[in-house]
C-alpha cells in the first residue's frame, strides 16, 4: 500500500481524511485505485489519460513531471497531491501569434427563428489576420518544427486563394521563413495585396484552373526546388487538430448544449476538428457542412462533386451537407451585417444560410455557426453594395472564398 | 484580510527581485492576518505567466491553523485577476487570492468562484 497525503482543498472528496492509502505499482495504478474508491477525488485528479491540469503530484519529494509521469513507481513511497496554481497578466500579449484563437462566440437573436432556438456565431474574423486560418497556419508550422521537418533555411510554399496564405505569411515572418504562395489570379485583389504586404512572394496560377490549378503549379515548383516545404493544409492533420483543440474546445467550454454545428466545407479541417471535439461533449450534435454548388469557382468552400476530396476530410463524419448558391451566400452575408451588425466574409453568409435553415427544423435547441473570416477582404467585390439583380452576374467567374 | 507592513514589504521585494518576470508564492494567515510570506518559484519564468512552485509542505500549513492565500504579481496591469487567472483557478476556487501591481505597489485580495471575481477588503 502507498500512503497518499491529501491537501485541505481535496479532503472533502475523501471524507475529510488528511491521508489515505492506495494500491498499485505505478502512479497510474494508484490513482485508478483511488478514483474507484473516491470518485470525486478521481474527477478532480484525473483528466482523460493524464493528471488533471489543476493538480500537482509529488512522489517522495519530487514532482512526477520530472520523473516518469503516470508511470512513476510508487510502491513504498509517499505520494502528495497538491493544488497546481497558474495564471498571469493578460493585458500584454508577448507576440501576435499568442493572439490567435479565443474568438468571440456571439448570440444572433435577430436571426434566430424563434425564442426557443438560440443561434450563435463564432467570429473567426477576430483572429489576427482576420480569418480562422491563423489557427491552422500556426498549428501546421509549429507541428512541422516540432517534428524536425521544418528547419531554418527552408522556405515555405502553399497554394492558397488568400486566407491561409495571409495567415502563413504572418507566422512565417515572425518565425523567419520565406514564403511563396501560388494564388489563382481571380482571387480578390485585397487578398493578393495583403499577402504582398505581409512579405509573401505571390505566384499567380490560371483563373480557369481554379484551386486545383494552384495546387498543381505548387507541386511542380516544390518538385523543382528541395528547399521548398509545402505544409499542404488539405492533407495536414495539424489542420483539424487546431480546430479540435481550439475552435471546438472553445465552443464546448462556452455552451452547455450544442445541437447543430455549421461550418463551411473547405479543407474539411474545421468540420472534422471542431465537429469531433463537440461530439465528445454533445454526442448527438449534428455536424453540418455548407457546400458551394458544383462548378462554382470557389476555393475556401469546396464542392465535393467537383471531384477532389481533401485527405483530412472524412465525409462519413458529416451528418448534413447542404449546397448553397452564390446568391444565398451573399444574402446571408448582408443579413449578418444588416440584422446583427456583423461584418463577415462571403463564406460566412453561406454558413449562416445553412445555420438558419437547420435552426428552422428545430423545435428548440442551440445552433452554432462558425464564421470563417471578416468582410474586409471582399470590399471591392460588390457583395455589400450591388443591387440583388446585379449580384449573380458579378459573382460569376470570381473566387469568393 | 489584513496584510501588515512587513509582509507587504516581503511581497514587494520578491516582485522586484523577480523582475522582469512575475513573482508568486503563498501568504500564511492566522485569523485573517498575514503572518508570513513563503516565496515560491515561477516555473514559467515569464513576464506574462506564473506557475507556482513552492515547498510541498507549505500547502499543509492549514493543518497548523493557518489559512493560505495564493499570491502573484502583475508587472503592469492593475491588481485584478486576469482571464488567465480566472481560467486557472482550479482547486483554489473560493479561496484567498492576492495580486500585487509591481509597478504601482497596489495590492488587492479576491475570491474567484464559478468564474466570478469578488474583491475582498484588505487592510
Amino acid at each position: 500500500m502507498t500512503r497518499v497525503r491529501i491537501p485541505p482543498t481535496l479532503r472533502a472528496e475523501v471524507g475529510g481524511a488528511r491521508e489515505v492509502e492506495g494500491s498499485g505499482r505505478t502512479l497510474r495504478e494508484l490513482l485508478d485505485d483511488l478514483a474507484a474508491r473516491f470518485p470525486g477525488l478521481g474527477r478532480q485528479v484525473l483528466d482523460g489519460d493524464g493528471v488533471a491540469p489543476y493538480v500537482n503530484v509529488y512522489v517522495g519529494s519530487e514532482d512526477v513531471r520530472t520523473l516518469q509521469g503516470l508511470e512513476t513507481p510508487v510502491e513504498g513511497t509517499t505520494v502528495i497531491l497538491l493544488p497546481a496554481m497558474a495564471g498571469g497578466e493578460q493585458t500584454v500579449t508577448p507576440s501576435i501569434l499568442e493572439a490567435v484563437g479565443s474568438t468571440p462566440l456571439v448570440e444572433l437573436p435577430r436571426l434566430a427563428p424563434n425564442g426557443r432556438v438560440r443561434l450563435f456565431a463564432k467570429l473567426e474574423g477576430h483572429n489576427p489576420t482576420g480569418s480562422t486560418k491563423d489557427r491552422v497556419a500556426k498549428a501546421m508550422v509549429e507541428a512541422a518544427e516540432a517534428s524536425g521537418e521544418l528547419e531554418p533555411g527552408r522556405e515555405l510554399l502553399e497554394p492558397t486563394s488568400g486566407n491561409t496564405g495571409i495567415s502563413l505569411a504572418m507566422v512565417a515572418k515572425l518565425k523567419g521563413y520565406p514564403l511563396t504562395c501560388v494564388v489563382p489570379e481571380n482571387a480578390t485583389p485585397e487578398r493578393v495585396r495583403l499577402l504582398e504586404l505581409y512579405g509573401a512572394r505571390v505566384v499567380p496560377s490560371p483563373a480557369s484552373e481554379g484551386s486545383n490549378g494552384a495546387v498543381r503549379l505548387a507541386l511542380r515548383l516544390a518538385a523543382a526546388d528541395p528547399r521548398l516545404f509545402m505544409l499542404n493544409q488539405y492533407g495536414n492533420v495539424a489542420n483539424p487538430r487546431a480546430h479540435y483543440e481550439g475552435t471546438g474546445a472553445e465552443i464546448a467550454q462556452a455552451l452547455d448544449r450544442v445541437d447543430v454545428l455549421v461550418a463551411g466545407l473547405g479543407t474539411g479541417g474545421t468540420l472534422m476538428g471542431a465537429g469531433e471535439r463537440l461530439r465528445e461533449s454533445f454526442p448527438d450534435v449534428v455536424v453540418a457542412a455548407a457546400e458551394p454548388l458544383q462548378g462554382d469557382l470557389v476555393y475556401g468552400l469546396r464542392s465535393l462533386a467537383d471531384g477532389y476530396v481533401p485527405p483530412i476530410l472524412d465525409v462519413a463524419r458529416l451528418d448534413r451537407k447542404i449546397l448553397v448558391t452564390n446568391e444565398e451566400s451573399a444574402a446571408g452575408t448582408r443579413a449578418l451585417l444588416e440584422r446583427e451588425a456583423i461584418f463577415a466574409g462571403v463564406s460566412s453568409g453561406a454558413v449562416l444560410h445553412v445555420a438558419r435553415r437547420l435552426a428552422d427544423e428545430l423545435q428548440e435547441g442551440v445552433v452554432v455557426a462558425i464564421l470563417a473570416d471578416g468582410g474586409w477582404k471582399y470590399l471591392s467585390s460588390g457583395v455589400y453594395d450591388l443591387p440583388e439583380g446585379e449580384l449573380a452576374p458579378a459573382m460569376e467567374d470570381r473566387l469568393w472564398w | 484580510m489584513v496584510i501588515p507592513a512587513e509582509v507587504r514589504s516581503a511581497l514587494v521585494e520578491h516582485a522586484e527581485a523577480e523582475r522582469p518576470n512575475e513573482a508568486c508564492g503563498l501568504i500564511a494567515l492566522r485569523d485573517g492576518v498575514a503572518e508570513r510570506y513563503l516565496p515560491g518559484r515561477n516555473a514559467s519564468a515569464s513576464p506574462y505567466r506564473f506557475e507556482l512552485e513552492v515547498d510541498p509542505e507549505a500547502w499543509f500549513l492549514e493543518d497548523e491553523g493557518f489559512e493560505l492565500a495564493v499570491f502573484h504579481s502583475h508587472l503592469s496591469s492593475p491588481p485584478r485577476p486576469s482571464r488567465t487567472d480566472i481560467e486557472n483557478i482550479g482547486l483554489w476556487e473560493g479561496r484567498p487570492y492576492v495580486i500585487l501591481n509591481a509597478r504601482t505597489g497596489d495590492l488587492a485580495a479576491f475570491q474567484i468562484t464559478g468564474g466570478q471575481v469578488t474583491e475582498k477588503s484588505l487592510g
